[in-house]
């Protein structure tokens, strides 16, 4: 699914322009328009007298090189009609797109959303360019897939985290084509990033890192910013850091490890990881605002290995959150009568920028009313390998779990999750608990962390998914 | 072959055991800086060279080597919070664990302090036995001295976990007396709800009065004996004393019945599934209900191995290249699986071969049978597949016979041709598959099958 849609994005982006009469689109690979160094401007590089494209790979080209096609849009804004003429078949080509990626992609209809958020993704890097041109591309795109979508009856959640991906960052009422539903579109968006308040909402990078994820759009902030956090702290190898070095490690998308297809989205993930790293060490893409410092890549192994955790683990903290919806939460929330469980929970601290996401978040609504102190627990999910520790290690992990679980999770938040009972509002935590995957843990390190927890400010539980 | 139905000694038998002593204050020395905590460090660094920590850790950061001046510039760094903790231990045997805990609960503040020792078998060793007791009654004494406790207790940590005491699920004051333990302490509220004069009256080995009006007593001179006839009768005879509602008679048959979790059961499983039962027994433990499983599992007998065609009927490859069939097989399949899980079962990095039960434990303990998806399921089989065959090849000798069909395919050795793809798919239909349908259990049937052709 992924792949086939990235490739109808290319198809249409080179077909489309080309009027449809060539034989063989020709799909131009990522990795070549990284290399691709831009010329200087001509309009003969992609067009004829009267502004029709020509060549396969011209639309390809101009969309690519952002500062080219920033020149085209500002000479059609000047009124130059070869500019013109040129930017509206882009502009038609979005279109077409647009409209075409809500019909192919159940994905977006049915709830499993990153598949086709993915392709979004892909146009990030198809079309790097951030100014009004490239935003009015996206414009196009964005008004033309919500129309198409609306009709195909995609839900409004689903709708606004792909037009959050694709839009965030800009105005969106400027240039919104003054479709009434579109501007619906976009508060919803907006709704949607009210959580990231900070930073682009990547959430198709999961999706192109091939976790099988289904989620509701409210949670890819939530899985962008872990997978973030654990990029950052893993330990595992790296790429030099040393430019000269460090280049002749670029991977290439044609060309994956032996025992790995081309195709396979976590390869394709990693080349793409791999550029926005080096781009961003080079200084020629600016640092994402949470980050505080910018490593090198992981290698290939590592960063396998680590979406190989990470995938775990948002499989653990799907299983936790099934449990906790059924049956769970009589036994884990006993004082509770209305258990609502929500989760990757976007959670707002006092001196905090940037929000921090719990696992589950669980509110009594027998507790919600004027005059009532809401009754709120945040939950930790965690998968430790306890194997062959120590009490002492055990311990030690656990103290490290707690303390952070109580820092993020506990004390006074505010709720950022629109549509929650408590969006909005500051609530104090009643108790926070961390949850253990008890897999591959012996009763001695058990009964020996759950004899630990309470004198660390958390409840204690262990699930086996 | 190893003889699986040896006699064992209670210490072997709950080999996981070890001793807990836990003392709480109302007070936390943390609130008032590092000089109210120097008595409490003072308490443990003259225990004796057996039981005193020489490293130290921090709210469970970095494991430093012990120097009272050295916690104290560390924790000059940071500033005490509601939880605080410093945590002493040993960096020889026996495991010495002293946590100080400051913490709190329902809002109220609460000071811990835990020694936990293990082996248990470390309370026991003759000669030593009372010695040690002592060094861990002084240490209460010590820490009274400094801080009014509210409430204290010492005993075997696997007893303590069978009895019906809620441990920390219970902080209420006064709290309620469960049940009599070997080193027992009673703060103010406690003693004045059970009365101080019915208290100081009960029948004990030790009865003593604390600074702060706190009470120790102890049912036995040391922890060692608590599970003994005359242990039981001396907990019993103190309880009933405190709680006249209980009858002698009912609470003793309950403690005699608890004292038979720690009676060793010889273990007399199936030789060739032994190796996976006693790894889960162990894990189990004695709390984890070990007694109840090898009763369950010495009546077990798994089905016989039907994985494999004589010889003669073994069908030929029918890959187009053998070679690269056995190297996909031995390279890719077989590898997937030690990468799936070399983490969750460090044995197969060794490629030993105590790692085929130490696999086929995990995967039925874990309950891999139960919760595959189909791809997932699709997956595994040819990786636990392929991992089998490779040990039947290496070790026993055999030659594989690479099919297209996974399931066809075979390791020839002598006059069989064992089936291990086919094998791995039965290990992972359901929840028990795993053990019966063992990696194990096919390797050791195959290698005395080997053998007895050999000679």
């Amino acid at each position: 699914m992924p792949r086939a849609l990235s490739l109808a994005l290319l198809v249409l982006l080179s077909s489309a322009l080309l009027g449809g009469t060539c034989s063989e689109p020709e799909a131009v690979p990522l990795e070549e328009l990284q290399r691709d160094v831009a010329p200087a401007f001509a309009y003969a590089l992609y067009c004829d007298e009267g502004g029709t494209l020509v060549g396969e790979r011209s639309a390809v080209l101009l969309v690519y090189r952002a500062e080219h096609l920033e020149r085209v849009y500002a000479d059609s804004r000047a009124g130059n009609p070869r500019a013109q003429v040129l930017f509206g078949q882009l502009e038609n080509a979005m279109h077409a797109t647009g409209a075409q990626l809500a019909r192919q992609s159940e994905g977006v209809a049915c709830p499993s959303l990153p598949a086709c958020v993915v392709q979004w993704h892909n146009l990030e890097e198809f079309m790097p360019s951030r100014g009004e041109g490239g935003m009015r591309l996206r414009q196009v795109m964005a008004d033309s897939f919500s129309r198409a979508a609306k009709l195909q009856h995609v839900s409004n959640a689903a709708m606004a985290a792909v037009l959050d991906v694709l839009l965030v960052g800009t105005v969106l009422q400027r240039g919104m084509a003054g479709a009434a539903e579109a501007k619906v579109a976009s508060a919803e968006a907006r709704a949607a990033t009210a959580e990231a308040t900070a930073g682009p909402v990547e959430a198709g990078r999961l999706a192109v890192a091939g976790l099988e994820a289904r989620l509701a759009a409210e949670e890819l902030a939530a899985l962008e910013v872990r997978l973030a956090e654990e990029e950052a702290l893993a330990t595992a190898a790296r790429h030099p850091r040393q430019f000269e070095a460090l280049a002749r490690h670029r991977p290439s998308s044609s060309q994956p490890p032996s025992g790995v297809e081309a195709e396979h989205p976590r390869w394709t993930s990693y080349v793409a990881y791999w550029h926005r790293r080096y781009e961003e060490l080079a200084g020629t893409r600016p640092v994402p605002p949470r980050v505080v410092e910018v490593k090198p890549p992981l290698t290939w192994e590592s960063y396998s290995a680590l979406l190989g955790r990470f995938q775990r683990s948002l499989e653990f903290q799907r299983a936790v959150m099934r449990w906790l919806q059924q049956q769970g939460s009589r036994e884990w929330l006993p004082e509770m009568k209305q258990p609502l469980i929500t989760g990757n929970m976007g959670l707002k601290l006092e001196g905090r920028a940037n929000p921090v996401y719990a696992d589950q978040f669980a509110v009594d609504q027998a507790t919600l009313g004027p005059g009532l102190r809401p009754s709120v627990h945040t939950f930790s999910n965690k998968q430790r390998n306890f194997a062959g520790m120590s009490e002492q290690e055990a311990v030690s992990q656990l103290k490290l779990d707690a303390r952070e679980a109580r820092v993020k999770y506990g004390g006074e938040v505010e709720v950022r999750r629109p549509g929650h009972p408590l969006f909005g509002k500051k609530v104090r935590v009643s108790r926070t608990h961390l949850v253990y995957d008890a897999t591959s843990l012996d009763a001695k390190i058990k009964d020996a962390l759950l004899e630990a927890a309470p004198n660390n400010g958390v409840t204690l539980h262990f699930h086996i998914p | 072959m190893v003889s699986h139905s040896t006699s064992i000694s209670p210490d072997e038998w709950n080999n996981d055991g070890s001793l807990h002593l836990d003392l709480f204050s109302p007070v936390r020395p943390f609130d008032h800086g590092f000089d109210a905590l120097e008595p409490l460090l003072a308490a443990i660094e003259s225990l004796s060279a057996d039981l005193r920590p020489d490293r130290m850790s921090h709210n469970g950061g970095r494991t430093l080597k012990y120097s009272r001046q050295k916690l104290r510039e560390r924790l000059r760094e940071e500033p005490f919070d509601t939880f605080t903790s410093i945590m002493l231990h040993r960096s020889q045997p026996p495991e010495v664990l002293v946590m100080l805990d400051g913490w709190e609960h329902d809002s109220q503040p609460i000071f811990s302090a835990h020694i936990w020792i293990s082996p248990f078998s470390f309370l026991r060793e003759p000669g030593q036995a009372g010695r040690r007791a002592e060094q861990l009654v002084s240490f209460v004494r010590a820490v009274a001295s400094y801080l009014p406790l509210s409430y204290g207790v010492g005993h075997s940590f696997t007893d303590l976990c069978l009895s019906t005491d809620p441990r920390k699920k219970d902080m209420s004051t006064p709290r309620p007396i469960y049940e009599a333990f070997w080193l027992n302490v009673y703060g103010p509220a406690m003693v004045q709800a059970v009365g101080r004069e019915r208290l100081l009256s009960t029948p004990a080995f030790l009865m003593e009065e604390l600074p702060g009006g706190a009470v120790l007593w102890l049912t036995r001179p040391t922890p060692a004996d608590f599970d003994s006839e005359e242990a039981r009768l001396a907990q019993t005879r103190a309880l009933v004393h405190l709680r006249p509602e209980l009858s002698l008679d009912s609470t003793l048959e309950k403690l005699r019945l608890r004292s038979l979790e720690f009676s060793p059961l010889p273990m007399e499983f199936d030789p060739d599934v032994a190796d996976i039962l006693r790894l889960e027994a162990d894990f189990l433990g004695v709390v984890g209900g070990k007694r109840k499983f090898v009763e369950r599992f010495n009546r077990y007998r798994p089905p016989a191995v039907s994985e494999w065609l004589p010889a003669s009927q073994a069908p030929a490859p029918d890959v187009e290249d053998v070679q690269a069939a056995i190297k996909t097989y031995e390279e890719l399949y077989s590898e997937q699986l030690i990468a799936l899980f070399h983490k969750d079962v460090p044995p197969l990095m060794q490629g030993t071969l105590e790692a085929l039960p130490h696999l086929d434990r995990y995967l039925w303990h874990a309950g891999w049978g139960r919760r595959l998806t189909h791809e997932q399921r699709e997956t595994l089989v040819p990786a636990l597949g392929a991992f089998l065959g490779r040990y039947l090849v290496e070790v026993l000798g055999g030659r594989w016979l690479p099919r297209k069909k996974l399931e066809e395919a075979a390791v020839l050795i002598g006059g069989r041709a064992w089936l291990p793809f086919l094998r791995a798919r039965h290990a992972l239909q359901n929840q028990e598959s795993p053990l019966d349908y063992s990696c194990s259990q096919l390797f050791r049937t195959a290698q005395r099958l080997a053998r007895a052709h050999s000679h």
